[in-house]
């Protein structure tokens, strides 16, 4: 496998190593109310710390959408905290979250979502104006960012014109604009071959562990475990077990 | 935000240049409809606009110009002997048959105006163009608009006919004096006037018009000669804004251009609306991701307003110069769309306002959009 980072070390670290970045304590998210409630997780508790890869695995259904969304901060917990920045954010209102994702978060998903009618360089520019409207240089720390995780010579190309490795690469690189500490992903590589599947993990690995970012990855691919610290296993909304997986990888 | 705007309705062209026509076609009705209304107003209340009078009497009651019941010349001298008055002048409106080259009548709108020497008249033929218009006040003498021209069937300074069978010749041409009843405007002396309509008796009078003098303030001069029995006065202001309205109230004309406008302002904006909606449906789960991150909801709405504002800009535009077009071809039918600064300037605030509401459903919808929502499938 080649190296996935173009660029690394001159990153700004985002924390020290092992500095756990949130923490979800005794979470419950109940939908519904009633005889039609369902409780979607229950009793979870999890740190995610600076320099990890965390992957949540499980069957669908099984609550790793619903645990990572309240992670994200975009979704309340019936019950349990949420600590980012070393407060309880889990009462707050929409009104204060915006700019704690904005902050902490990025985050990947597993169709891109990118806007067709705009360059991979212009995808991630507008995501760093869109986060802080006062942000100066968004096109220069898209170059950046773009270049970081290889597609610099590509960063005029729109989505269509790029695989979808490099789709991912784009929205993992609009991900990091603002640098947020913690990156979430939900089946980032669900979408793409097995050899570029990898690569795109290998990329979130190397983030987590030239940068000291933690990334956390919703997944149903087994073959990725190699490239997670822990292994979140979620099952009917509780957490079953968090393991930690012999690395393939040494950690620098 | 104007360039995400621009590129992502730049994306879809053929949806884009359905929108622009849309909003066009809706600047180019608001412009044609209400200039029509204001060039029709404007003909309406020329021949008083064109006035120097500072005082327009006439019998109380009288609604409009054109239909106004006429009194004798002793008002006439009773208004001239009031304090204040400088100057005062007769004026006969009516109407009467004008004899077709062919044998046919057509019925023609008689102003009856004073041509006395030695003053310089509060109203006179304006903008002449062809003949010597001093030559009114010979008995007989009428001067009309080139316009008429076909109507009248006539073809030359120096034509001679007859009016209610009284004999009449062309001495003078003018440009732009148009009726707004279908009835071409023949002007003519008091004298030559009361000659064309015997069936209003002796020395009948439709209007005096007051001149006050210096330093006299005309609002005291008006209130005195409505003092007199069975007149009201009004500046030129007023007997013009009474007119218009008149004729735009009293006929549903003005009704019915304004009608049209609004239906164009619906075109634009369901057009507009729809398209920006389908857009905003498109990219929904792109404005989610950017919700996820972080974005603030103004930020999403700015992106959709943009894409609106843009949206009435370029329909702006592409409107403005077909209701230019349009002018020019309807100019050809003796048909006046009266396209001003004030126009323009307003209509591209209620094209702009129309878009910004046709995005309200938009709006709605980013801002309710979950962002969350990115995380399910």
């Amino acid at each position: 496998m080649t190296a996935a980072l173009a660029v690394n070390e001159t990153f700004p670290s985002p924390a020290p190593r092992s500095t756990t970045l949130a923490r979800l304590v005794n979470i419950a998210k109940t939908y519904g109310s009633g005889e039609t409630a369902v409780a979607a997780l229950a009793d979870a508790t999890l740190d995610i710390r600076a320099g990890e890869v965390t992957l949540i695995e499980g069957p669908s259904g099984s609550g790793k959408t619903t645990l990572i969304s309240i992670l994200g901060l975009l979704l309340t917990p019936t019950a349990g905290e949420v600590w980012i920045e070393g407060k309880n954010v889990a009462g707050l209102g929409e009104r204060q979250l915006p700019g704690l994702r904005a902050r902490n978060f990025g985050f990947v998903f597993q169709g891109f979502n990118l806007f067709p009618a705009l360059s991979a360089l212009e995808n991630v520019a507008i995501a760093i104006r869109m986060k802080d409207p006062r942000a100066r240089n968004a096109d220069a720390e898209a170059r950046r960012l773009l270049e970081l995780v290889g597609l610099g010579p590509r960063m005029k190309h729109l989505p269509a014109d790029l695989s979808g490795g490099q789709k991912q690469r784009v929205a993992i690189a609009r991900a990091l604009g603002g640098n947020p500490p913690i990156l979430v992903g939900d089946e980032p590589t669900a979408a793409l071959d097995t050899k570029t599947a990898l690569s795109v993990m290998e990329l979130l690995r190397e983030l987590a562990s030239a940068q000291g970012r933690a990334v956390v990855v919703v997944t149903h691919d087994p073959r990725l475990e190699r490239f997670a610290d822990r292994v979140v296993r979620v099952e009917d909304g509780l957490i079953q077990a968090i393991t930690s997986p012999a690395p393939l990888r040494s950690q620098p | 935000m104007w360039n995400l705007a621009r590129k992502l309705l730049l994306h879809d062209r053929l949806r884009f240049a359905v929108a622009i026509a849309g909003v066009s076609v809706s600047v180019m009705l608001v412009l044609v409809q209400v200039g029509l209304y204001y060039g029709f107003m404007d003909t309406a209340s020329s021949i008083i606009d064109a006035s120097k009078a500072d005082l327009w009497v006439g019998k109380k009651g009288n609604e409009s110009f054109e239909f106004a019941t006429p009194f004798d010349d002793r008002t006439y001298y009773r208004v001239a002997q009031v304090p204040g008055v400088l100057h005062a002048e007769r004026l006969i409106v009516n109407f009467a048959q004008f004899k077709l080259a062919d044998g046919g009548d057509l019925g023609i709108q008689v102003i009856g105006v004073e041509t006395a020497p030695g003053h310089h008249p509060l109203l006179t033929p304006w903008n002449v163009v062809a003949g010597d218009p001093r030559r009114l006040a010979e008995p007989g003498a009428i001067v009309l608009d080139r316009s008429e021209y076909s109507k009248l069937k006539i073809d030359r300074v120096g034509h001679r006919t007859e009016i209610s069978g009284v004999r009449a010749e062309v001495v003078a041409l003018t440009s732009g004096i148009r009726s707004f009843t279908t009835s071409p405007i023949i002007f003519t002396d008091v004298r030559t006037a009361r000659s064309f309509m015997p069936q209003l008796g002796a020395e009948p009078v439709t209007y005096v018009l007051v001149e006050v003098a210096p330093g006299v303030d005309v609002a005291s001069v008006q209130a005195r000669i409505n003092a007199l029995p069975h007149l009201a006065s009004y500046t030129t202001a007023e007997m013009s804004r009474r007119t218009r309205t008149y004729w735009s109230e009293r006929t549903g004309v003005g009704a019915g251009f304004f009608t049209t406008a609004v239906l164009g302002i619906i075109v634009g904006f369901v057009v507009v609306g729809q398209i920006l909606y389908s857009g905003t449906l498109q990219y929904i789960r792109e404005y989610g991701t950017l919700k996820a991150m972080g974005a603030r909801n103004s930020a999403v709405v700015r992106v959709i307003l943009s894409q609106a504002m843009i949206s009435a800009a370029l329909g702006f535009a592409v409107g403005a110069p077909l209701a230019m077009a349009m002018r020019a071809a309807m100019k050809g039918a003796n048909l006046t769309v009266a396209l001003s600064p004030e126009l323009y300037a307003v209509t591209a605030a209620i094209t702009a306002v129309m878009c910004a509401f046709a995005a309200l459903l938009s709006i709605v919808k980013v801002l309710r959009l979950d962002p969350a929502s990115v995380f399910k499938g």
